[in-house]
């Protein structure tokens, strides 16, 4: 979701020589994480469970946000924009407006909920600055363009610069991975591979299978058809 | 010394316990008021001025279920909002 944040503004604001970095930040519902890109380009991006150990990770993704800053070999002065993926009070708003609906049955949510959004989700801009030391701009992007990013984007990247992969830990790459009737979403083939090769080890082993009829859909027929990506994985 | 470690990881267990409950009544003090004052004279107002805020009734003249959305291509001023 992270990858998003930022790509549209790294492109419109990348007018003079200068490398521009652009953090995106995502986190305090599910999965947090966060996604570097340099001059429009996504150079590392990581998803804060992968250091925490702890599945769906919701917490600020400090520890994600220093494995980009590592890759790209910058501190967090280097960085010219942090964005959020979302505007916080509309959510705010939203969720409001389902409290007043419900009333009262919406009691034990409004309970539960309040607390984090008081300590937390309210006050993203002021534990961005706290926890990062950052004292530039954070800006904050609608929740659905942030979606329409993260799904354009990578796909972009990934089909462009394959001779160029993005850096990721070992333990964020697989050695098996099992897809079942994911292929028919896909559009092209091509797609697909750079996903996977994106993500499985060398060597390692794709299982799929799929729904598509009068199709030629094997490894070795998705390889011929894409010479480019080679034969690493099976 | 590792009878004491364990005593005070004990200790330790038993204060986060504590604090753990000190904050759900804490918070249970505190957000009573403002839901059942706040949310609830709120909610009651609107409904007695029928402001519905939730489409939760399907319109069967509707043409589509979806609402236009304009998400982008908005002033950089508009980025730095939180709303």
């Amino acid at each position: 979701m992270s990858v998003i944040l930022g790509v549209g503004l790294g492109r419109s604001i990348t007018a003079n020589s200068r490398k521009m970095y652009v953090l995106g930040i995502s986190c305090f519902y599910h999965d947090s994480s966060a996604t570097l890109i340099k001059d429009g380009e996504v150079i590392a991006a990581a998803q804060e469970e992968r250091f925490t150990r702890r599945k769906h990770d919701q917490s600020f993704p400090v520890n994600a946000v220093g494995f980009c800053l590592s890759i790209a070999g910058i501190s967090i002065e280097a960085i010219d924009y942090i964005g959020f993926y979302e505007k916080p009070l509309v959510k705010f708003e939203r969720i409001l407006y389902q409290h007043l609906q419900m009333y009262p049955r919406s009691f034990w949510s409004f309970y539960k909920a309040m607390p984090s959004w008081l300590t937390e989700k309210l006050r993203v801009m002021r534990l961005i600055r706290k926890k990062l030391k950052y004292k530039g701009d954070v800006f904050f992007l609608d929740h659905h363009l942030s979606h329409a990013a993260s799904r354009k984007r990578p796909n972009n990247l990934r089909r462009n610069k394959l001779h160029k992969p993005i850096h990721l830990r070992d333990d964020l790459i697989f050695l098996l991975w099992e897809l079942s009737d994911d292929l028919e979403h896909i559009e092209t083939d091509s797609v697909f591979l750079s996903e996977i090769y994106c993500v499985l080890k060398k060597g390692g082993t794709e299982i799929f299978s799929t729904l598509i009829k009068g199709k030629k859909a094997g490894w070795e027929s998705l390889h011929e058809k894409n010479p480019q990506f080679g034969g690493g994985a099976r | 010394m590792k009878k004491v470690y364990s005593i005070l990881k004990y200790f330790k267990s038993l204060f986060l316990r504590f604090g753990n409950v000190m904050k759900n009544v804490g918070n249970l003090v505190l957000l009573i008021p403002v839901y059942f004052l706040g949310v609830g004279s709120s909610s009651i107002l609107a409904r007695i001025m029928g402001r519905n805020f939730l489409v939760l009734k399907s319109d069967d003249d509707a043409q589509s279920l979806w609402n236009e959305c304009d998400i982008g291509g908005g002033a950089r001023e508009e980025y730095y909002r939180q709303f």
